[in-house]
């Protein structure tokens, strides 16, 4: 299933070790006809950083996919930390 | 002409304040990952000129600085891309002047020679920042603390998330549990004008009454088995709706409030048991919420503690009536001295036991109590 951008609930913008910047998207639906639900969507993104890309980041930030959205998690050095 | 490394450096650096300060765009301004980049060729290339014969360096006939991109990314410790994208700004911002590539054999690359040669003739920052904004900047600079960023200015400022930082935890948290509160948007008794009928103002005080329950287990559960662990919003109201089901049962059950706050606290009994399961040994351990609560999952779910309380709650009522049996046989026996209940009579003692234990509304322990004084009586007999 492609991950549609404008449809995402959440994005998840992660700071490399080696300087890249990279902004990731998140997927929602359980299957095709699901709901769309947003805590699926997070876990989704932390299993991206905790499994994909191992040791390979720095920071990340997971926010809503909104123009005015707000920050929801925060990671650093591979732990949550509080969110602002 | 011989290259000294501090004033390199040094031209470097102010060159590169300069350049920065008049970009009206962050994006093209030089960041401190190209800047890192810039400063290891620059770093190279002076070793690999100091191995030329010094008459040999002149500012027109300047060699090349001969390396591979993919050596420079592994010094870096980055990809190859990113030294590729970076070489692309540096030159954009006229650091590096030209570049050949000769395939196998690597690359060349020409450094801006002002750099080199010391004719970075530009005005340092400081100087540039006084003639600009006169006094004030250097006021405000002299006040404001420059704190290092958590991440690179520039990529902050291009995030478009504009209330980022400005709202606390709490409010959140106060956010979610209005959410929470509020349920679905067409809840028929969401909207107060229409719910005039006594039924529909019920069932919405049951419904806030039963949400507050819910959200009281959440927190009392957050903060006994997940004190380490921080939650948004999305994923509060997740863990919410899961213990609405698998906890509290959709509320179907038709009891009464006193009922539901005495089931509920039983909830709050069975969270300090995960707690002290968890606390008896250092590798025993629970899922995530999400799946702890979920209805499920039947191999390590909050359900599953039920038959613990069940269990201890028959314990803890057997010791009490074998306790209290005990008394009832001490006081027909004569052994109590308290209270003068050697002068009562049998009778007296039976209806004075009997009424005492029937207040506990316990069949069993009345059964076991009348078996247990014809044992007496049959004994005495």
């Amino acid at each position: 299933m492609n991950v549609n951008r404008a449809k995402a609930l959440s994005k998840c913008i992660v700071w490399f070790k080696d300087g890249n910047i990279r902004t990731f998207y998140s997927l929602d639906q359980r299957n095709k006809e699901a709901n769309p639900d947003q805590a699926v969507g997070i876990r989704r993104l932390e299993k991206m950083l905790f499994l994909t890309f191992k040791g390979k980041w720095e920071t990340a930030i997971i926010y809503e996919n909104q123009s005015t959205g707000c920050e929801l998690i925060k990671y650093r050095n591979d732990r949550r930390v509080a969110a602002n | 002409m011989q290259l000294d490394f501090a004033t390199v450096f040094s031209n470097l650096k102010t060159y590169i304040d300069h350049f920065n300060d008049r970009q009206e765009k962050l994006t093209d301004r030089i960041n401190s990952n190209s800047r890192a980049t810039i400063e290891l060729i620059v770093r190279l290339y002076l070793k690999q000129l100091s191995k030329v014969k010094e008459n040999g360096i002149t500012e027109d006939n300047l060699p090349g600085f001969l390396t591979f991109n993919t050596s420079l990314a592994r010094c870096k410790g980055c990809s190859k891309r990113t030294i590729i994208n970076h070489k692309e700004r540096l030159h954009r911002a006229g650091l590096i002047i030209k570049e050949v590539r000769n395939g196998k054999q690597g690359i060349l690359v020409w450094i801006n020679p002002k750099i080199l040669f010391n004719h970075a003739t530009y005005q340092d920052s400081q100087t540039y920042h006084k003639e600009k904004y006169g006094h004030i900047s250097s006021v405000i600079s002299s006040i404001v603390k420059n704190f290092h960023p958590l991440v690179h200015e520039q990529h902050e400022q291009l995030n478009t998330n504009s209330n980022v930082h400005k709202s606390p935890h709490y409010l959140k948290m106060a956010k979610t549990f209005e959410n929470f509160t509020k349920g679905k948007k067409n809840n028929k008794w969401e909207n107060l004008n229409e719910a005039s009928s006594k039924k529909e103002s019920q069932k919405e005080n049951d419904l806030g009454f039963y949400k507050k329950m819910v959200w009281e287990f959440w927190t009392y559960a957050q903060k006994i088995l997940y004190p380490d662990l921080y939650f948004s919003g999305p994923e509060h109201l997740e863990v919410l709706n899961l213990i609405w089901k698998s906890v509290y049962g959709n509320f179907k059950e038709p009891i009464g409030r006193e009922q539901w706050v005495a089931y509920h606290r039983s909830s709050l009994c069975r969270l300090n048991m995960v707690r002290q399961w968890l606390e008896k040994d250092n590798n025993r351990w629970i899922p995530a919420p999400h799946f702890f609560f979920d209805v499920a999952n039947k191999k390590n779910g909050f359900k599953n503690t039920w038959e613990w309380y069940v269990r201890r709650e028959t314990l803890r009522l057997t010791l009490r009536n074998h306790q209290l049996l005990k008394k009832v046989k001490k006081d027909f026996a004569g052994e109590n001295n308290k209270k003068g209940y050697q002068a009562w009579s049998r009778l007296q003692l039976y209806r004075m036991h009997e009424s005492r234990l029937k207040q506990l509304n316990d069949g069993s322990l009345m059964h076991a109590y009348y078996m247990t004084v014809q044992q007496i009586i049959k004994a005495r007999l």
